[in-house]
C-alpha cells in the first residue's frame, strides 16, 4: 500500500526466510568476520579472472541461502539482483547458473535495498512465493572498472573508501519465520554538485538524509521508532555529514542508533581509509551481521538506508557531477509480530 | 606521527655520521697507498700532466684532478665540487678553454667520474709499474673513446 | 577552476559544499610531503647506488650509465608491482614513489597485469599504456615545444 509520497507499506509483511553472505580475505580480517557464512582466503576464488570470481561470490551466496532455507531452486520464482560491473554481468551470469527468472537492477551501492524493496513488493502482492534478492561487489573487479588498476601506486586521499569483496543474498518469502519487511521508501536522485570520485561519502550523504526524512514524513513516525538506522556505505565522512545534516534539519538522532555499514565491516587499522563501500557492503553487513543481531534480539526495528553514487568512470571524466540515491527498507523482528 | 619523525631524523643523522667516518677512512687509505698525492704521475715524462693538475686544483670549484700524458696527448679528468655541479656546462667550457690555451698537446678533458677513476688507475699504474709509453697510449685511447661515447 | 565550477551551482548546492567541506578529512599535505621526500630520496639513492655499480664494474660513464640504471629501476618496480608491494608503498609515499621512473614502470606494469585476463593482444597490448600513454604523449609533446622555443631563441634571439 502506498503511503505518503514514495513509501510502500507491506501489509502482508514479507519474511526474510534465510540469508547468506560470502566475503573475501579483507572481510575475513574485519570486525564482523564471524557473521559471514563463507569466507575466501584468495581474492581470485580459484577462478582465472576477478569478474569470474565476482560471479562465483554471487552463486555461492545464492546456493547457501537456498540451502539454509531448505528449498530447491525450482521453488524460487525470481531473482532480483545487481552489482557494479558493466552491464551487471556477475549477477546475470549467476542467474544463468540458477536458470531462474531474473530481474537485474542497478542502483550502484544502493542495489541491495532497491532489490529488497522490489522483492518485498512483489511478494507482498502475491507476485511470487520466494524471491532471491541480493547484491555483490568484488574489490579488484570494481576498482579496475571505476578507478586505476589494482596494483597501480596512486595515493588515495583519506576520503576514499575500500570496495567490499562480498555478496549478500536474502530469500524473501510470503510465510515463514524470520525478520519481516514492513515498509520501504524509494529514493530520489539527489545531486549536490560534488565531483570528487574519491569522496563518495560526502556526495551520498544528502541522498541518505533525503530518504530518511521522506520515510519518517511518509510514515508519520518519529525516528526513535527504530532501534537502529543504518546507512549503506557513507564511510566516516558521509556519516558525520549526514548526521549533522539531519540534526540541522531538526531531526534528533542518537549517535549509537545511527550506524554505517561501511564502518561496521572493517576493523580499526585496516587500510580502508574512510570505510567500506560497494554494493556488497550494505548487503553483507545487513544480511549477515545486522540480521544476526536482530535474531539475537538486540535490535527489534531497523531502517536500512543503502546509498548509491550513480556515476560511471565516463561521466566523472567528462566533468559531470555525481548524482546519488538512497533507498530505505524497514525490517522488524519480534515485538509486535503478528 | 611524532614518533615517525624522530625515527626518520635519527636514521638520517646516523647515516650521515657513518658516511663521514667512511670518507675519512678512505682518505687515510689514499694517503697511505698513494706515493704522491698531487694527482699526476711523478715521472720525467709527466711534467705537463703535473702542470695541468696544479692548474685545475687552483680552481675553487674543482674538488680533485688527475692527469696523464703520452706522446703529445694530455688526458685530464677532474671532479667538480657538489654544489658547483649546477654550473657544470660552464665549468667544462672554461676548463677546456684554459687547458687548450696553456698546452700545445691535444687535450682530452673530462669531468666524468668513470673517466676520473680510469685515469687515476692509469696514473697509479704508471707510478708503480713503470710501463712503457706505448702501453700508456693504448690505455689512453681506450679512455678517450669512452669519454666520447654518447647515449 | 574550483571557483568557476562553483558558480554553476545552485545556492543549496553551494551551501552543502561548505557544509561538507567543513567535515571532510583533509589530505595531510605536510605529512605527505615529508613522506614523499624521504621515500623519493631513498629511491633516488638506490638509483644512484645502481649507477655507481654500473660505472664501477662495467664500462659506463656518467653520461651513458643512465640507460642501464633506468632499466634496472623499472625492472625492480616491475617485481614490486607484481608482488603487490608497490601500491602499498605508494599509499604511504605518494609522490615520492610516483615521480621517479619507478612510478612510470608501475603504471605500465599494473595496467598490464590488470588486463591480462582479457588476452594478450586486446587486453595487455591494448591497455598496457592506458595510464602511461599520456605520460609518453605529453612528455614527447612538451619536449617538442621546448625544443621549438630553444630553436627560435637561438636563431633569432642570438641566445646560446
Amino acid at each position: 500500500m502506498m503511503k505518503g509520497h514514495r513509501t510502500w507499506v507491506f501489509e502482508n509483511r514479507p519474511v526474510i526466510v534465510a540469508t547468506a553472505t560470502v566475503g573475501g580475505p579483507f572481510e575475513a580480517n574485519g570486525k564482523i568476520a564471524d557473521d559471514f557464512d563463507l569466507l575466501h582466503e584468495d581474492l581470485w576464488l580459484g577462478e582465472d579472472s576477478y569478474e569470474k570470481a565476482h560471479k562465483v561470490l554471487f552463486e555461492e551466496a545464492f546456493f547457501q541461502a537456498m540451502k539454509k532455507a531448505r528449498i530447491e531452486k525450482e521453488q524460487v520464482q525470481f531473482i532480483i539482483a545487481g552489482d557494479l560491473i558493466n552491464q551487471m554481468t556477475p549477477s546475470s551470469f549467476a542467474a544463468r547458473t540458477l536458470s531462474t527468472p531474473y530481474l537485474g537492477v542497478f542502483g550502484a551501492c544502493s542495489t541491495s535495498m532497491e532489490a529488497l524493496a522490489l522483492s518485498a513488493f512483489i511478494v507482498n502482492y502475491g507476485g511470487a512465493k520466494y524471491i532471491l534478492t541480493g547484491a555483490a561487489s568484488h574489490n579488484a573487479a570494481v576498482e579496475k572498472q571505476f578507478r586505476y588498476p589494482t596494483e597501480y601506486g596512486g595515493q588515495k586521499p583519506p576520503t576514499a573508501q575500500w570496495t567490499v569483496t562480498g555478496a549478500g543474498v536474502a530469500l524473501v518469502g510470503k510465510e515463514g519465520d524470520g525478520p519481516r519487511i514492513t515498509s520501504a521508501t524509494i529514493g530520489r536522485v539527489v545531486d549536490m554538485g560534488l565531483t570528487d570520485p574519491f569522496n563518495m561519502g560526502g556526495a551520498m550523504a544528502p541522498a541518505a538524509v533525503d530518504t530518511i526524512e521522506a520515510h519518517v514524513r511518509d510514515m508519520g513516525i518519529d525516528p526513535s521508532y527504530y532501534d537502529l538506522i543504518v546507512t549503506g556505505d557513507l564511510g566516516k565522512i558521509g556519516r558525520t555529514v549526514s548526521l549533522d545534516l539531519l540534526r540541522k534539519n531538526g531531526m534528533e538522532l542518537e549517535e549509537e542508533r545511527y550506524q554505517d555499514c561501511g564502518l561496521l565491516i572493517y576493523r580499526e587499522g585496516q587500510p580502508v581509509l574512510s570505510g567500506g563501500s560497494g554494493a556488497g557492503c550494505s548487503a553483507t553487513v545487513v544480511y549477515g551481521h545486522l540480521l544476526h543481531r536482530m535474531k539475537r534480539g538486540e535490535i527489534k526495528r531497523m531502517l536500512v538506508v543503502a546509498t548509491g553514487a550513480l556515476l560511471s568512470p565516463l561521466t566523472f571524466q567528462q566533468g559531470e557531477t555525481i548524482p546519488c540515491i538512497a533507498h530505505a527498507v524497514a525490517i522488524e523482528y519480534g515485538g509486535d509480530d503478528r | 606521527m611524532k614518533k615517525w619523525f624522530v625515527l626518520m631524523s635519527m636514521f638520517f643523522l646516523i647515516s650521515c655520521a657513518h658516511e663521514q667516518k667512511e670518507q675519512q677512512q678512505s682518505l687515510q687509505q689514499e694517503n697511505m697507498t698513494n706515493v704522491s698525492h698531487d694527482g699526476s704521475a711523478k715521472r720525467s715524462d709527466q711534467q705537463q700532466a703535473k702542470r695541468a693538475v696544479d692548474m685545475l686544483k687552483e680552481r675553487q670549484d674543482v674538488k680533485d684532478a688527475v692527469a696523464v700524458e703520452a706522446n703529445g696527448r694530455l688526458l685530464v679528468a677532474y671532479q667538480v665540487k657538489h654544489l658547483h655541479r649546477f654550473r657544470m656546462k660552464q665549468i667544462e667550457k672554461e676548463v677546456g678553454k684554459a687547458l687548450n690555451e696553456q698546452f700545445r698537446e691535444k687535450v682530452i678533458a673530462s669531468h666524468d667520474l668513470k673517466i676520473f677513476w680510469k685515469t687515476k688507475a692509469l696514473k697509479e699504474k704508471i707510478e708503480t709499474k713503470n710501463i712503457s709509453e706505448k702501453e700508456i697510449e693504448k690505455e689512453m685511447t681506450v679512455i678517450q673513446k669512452l669519454s666520447e661515447e654518447q647515449t | 577552476m574550483a571557483n568557476e565550477k562553483r558558480k554553476n551551482l545552485t545556492p543549496v548546492q553551494q551551501e552543502y559544499h561548505q557544509f561538507e567541506q567543513a567535515r571532510e578529512t583533509k589530505r595531510p599535505v605536510l605529512k605527505n610531503c615529508v613522506r614523499a621526500f624521504f621515500v623519493g630520496g631513498l629511491i633516488c639513492t638506490i638509483g644512484q647506488a645502481i649507477s655507481y655499480f654500473y660505472m664501477y664494474f662495467f664500462d659506463f660513464t656518467e653520461k651513458t650509465v643512465g640507460n642501464p640504471t633506468v632499466a634496472t629501476m623499472v625492472f625492480i618496480a616491475m617485481l614490486l608491482t607484481g608482488f603487490g608491494v608497490y601500491d602499498r608503498l605508494a599509499q604511504f609515499a605518494g609522490a615520492g614513489s610516483a615521480v621517479p621512473v619507478t612510478g612510470f614502470g608501475n603504471a605500465v606494469i599494473s595496467a598490464a597485469i590488470e588486463h591480462r585476463t582479457e588476452g594478450f593482444v586486446l587486453g595487455v597490448g591494448g591497455n598496457m599504456f592506458k595510464l602511461a600513454g599520456s605520460v609518453i604523449l605529453f612528455g614527447t609533446f612538451s619536449a617538442f615545444v621546448v625544443a621549438l622555443i630553444k630553436t627560435i631563441a637561438v636563431k633569432w634571439g642570438g641566445l646560446g
